[in-house]
């Protein structure tokens, strides 16, 4: 758990944070969402303390992070920018084991977990743990970074918008895989964003800040259906609340028996969203759509009216 | 490349060997001159003089020049870096013969203010290198490094140094060649190096030692920029 309590921060007389409050609950994929110079950089780097608040204190499970040296605390905190940030002078496998060098791991031990974090962001172990950074695409870059932030098995994972400079390809591709990561992980995600849709993509809570403060916090769904502001109202809004509304709610729970199915409906996997529904609905000029499971066989059907219940 | 290390060496190397036995060329080229080859002191010892000014000024240019660029460019050593920049100014501002000039009454003659002298000048070349190459690492690394849990000395030797060593290793090649070539002026003050020719030519009106002794030195210059260059290819020193 993550919490903070009346931090304030300037920058010379630019005023970063204002009195932040939030507490980001263990387990959560949090996203610090809102513009540029609302604050949430300063607010997530003071976690790891690369930045010490004026006033107020930041917590981790009930610890004042200012308790401990920095280097330790930070060993034990994944950290993921932007720029990525890889160490250009080692090689990829240099730089995952970087902080568990850094705790004095034995070689063969660093060796082992280099492959195990390779294979698990599905990068050939046999083809990438040699090469030089340089050597990488974006996206295989910034799976490097956040391979390297999971090195040494931390509890909690800070991303300041860690896709930023993707493509929207690759981009959604990370997400997924990191969402797949939170959910088989359980770890604490606190994570940087301007992005409304990768908000509502990642997120189980998301905090929507501006001018240093907190505006709200809440799950997705409670952020869309009833902002407590109106700059939160227009930033989720943003013309596509329906389409935002849909996007959280998984098709599956608004689905039928598919017992007297019409013939040459579309199909959509099992695990799709509304949204994904409606999309196919509307690419095959359909009023219903088909949910099938992996094998192929049909598991429900979701028709053009039920999505008005999402 | 390694040509470009070799080629210069063995000229130097050929040049000192060559040069005691060219008494008869030197006499043809230079009719007017009595004594035309140089004879006071064997080459080889002058040359072993020369490098040795070259070695023990361009070890304290290199430590101080590294150690202060070091020092400039930590966090919050605004001071350090004024003080640095202060000292890139006054070394550039006087030339070497003044330095030495200046250098005299204070540790007399000899080898020691030529030394001072050379210490000044290389050490120029190797503080604006470490300050410039220290400035061009990424600041995402930087963050990446500390946010990973480095500590300052960490970071310092494990990614700022590494990422940096090849615009400072060019840094103290640009030095060494400097030196050399100002080592050469040590002899004003009665430092024994290939100087000493071109002093001893310059008094005597022997033009064919000047030449003896500037070809020496400007080989060696030669010499010197290709054996570093195998430690810091990329910059030359002799390419301007």
């Amino acid at each position: 758990m993550i919490r903070f309590e009346g931090v304030e921060k300037s920058f010379g007389a630019a005023r970063a944070l204002d009195g932040l409050d939030l507490v980001v609950p263990e387990g959560a994929f949090a996203v610090l969402l809102g513009g540029s110079g609302a604050g949430k950089s300063t607010a997530l780097r003071l976690v790891n303390r690369l930045i010490e608040p004026d006033a107020g204190r930041v917590l981790l499970r009930g610890r004042d992070v200012a308790a401990e040296a920095a280097p330790a605390l930070r060993r034990r905190i994944g950290y993921v920018i932007q720029g990525i940030g890889l160490f250009p002078h080692w090689s990829v496998a240099r730089n995952i084991g970087a902080v568990p060098r850094l705790l004095g791991w034995d070689d063969r031990r660093i060796a082992a977990r280099v492959e195990e974090l390779l294979a698990l962001l599905r990068l050939d172990p046999a083809e990438y743990r040699d090469r030089m950074p340089a050597e990488l695409s974006g996206g295989q870059a910034q799976r490097v970074g956040v391979a390297r932030a999971l090195a040494a098995d931390p509890d909690i994972l800070l991303m300041d918008e860690p896709f930023g400079a993707l493509d929207a390809v690759t981009r959604q591709a990370l997400q997924a895989e990191l969402r797949h990561l939170h959910a088989a992980t359980g770890k604490t995600i606190l994570m940087v964003s301007h992005d409304v849709e990768e908000a509502l993509a990642l997120a189980t809570r998301i905090a929507v800040m501006a001018e240093g403060r907190l505006l709200q916090e809440g799950s997705p769904r409670e952020l869309l259906d009833s902002p407590a502001d109106p700059r939160v109202r227009d930033l989720m809004d943003g013309g596509a609340l329906g389409m935002r509304r849909l996007s959280l709610v998984p098709a599956a729970s608004l689905a039928r028996p598919d017992g007297a199915a019409p013939e040459g409906l579309p199909r959509i996997p099992a695990g799709a969203t509304a949204r994904d529904a409606l999309e196919a609905m509307l690419a095959a000029r359909a009023d219903a759509a088909l949910l099938e499971d992996a094998t192929g066989v049909p598991a429900g059907v979701v028709a053009l009216a039920d999505l008005l219940r999402a | 490349m390694r040509a470009g290390a070799v080629v210069p060496l063995a000229l130097f190397a050929a040049a000192l060997l060559l040069l005691p036995a060219a008494g008869p060329v030197f006499g043809a080229l230079f009719p007017e001159v009595a004594e035309p080859l140089y004879r006071r002191e064997a080459f080889a010892a002058l040359a072993l003089n020369h490098a040795g000014l070259v070695l023990f000024s361009l070890l304290p240019a290199a430590a101080i020049g590294i150690g202060l660029g070091i020092a400039a460019t930590r966090p919050g050593a605004a001071e350090t870096r004024a003080v640095a920049d202060a000292l890139v100014g006054f070394a550039q501002a006087v030339p070497p013969v003044a330095v030495i000039a200046i250098a005299v009454p204070a540790v007399g003659f000899g080898a020691a203010p030529a030394l001072l002298a050379l210490v000044c000048y290389a050490t120029l070349p190797v503080l604006r290198a470490t300050t410039g190459a220290l400035a061009t690492v990424a600041p995402e690394v930087l963050d990446a490094a500390r946010g990973a849990g480095m500590t300052p000395r960490q970071v310092l030797f494990q990614v700022e140094l590494p990422l940096a060593a090849p615009p400072i290793l060019a840094g103290l090649r640009v030095a060494a060649v400097l030196a050399v070539a100002t080592a050469a002026v040590g002899a004003v003050a009665g430092a024994s190096c290939l100087g000493t020719p071109i002093i001893a030519g310059l008094v005597n009106g022997n033009p064919a030692w000047v030449v003896q002794g500037a070809l020496l030195a400007g080989l060696m210059a030669f010499a010197v920029d290709g054996l570093l260059g195998l430690l810091a290819p990329g910059v030359s020193a002799s390419s301007p």
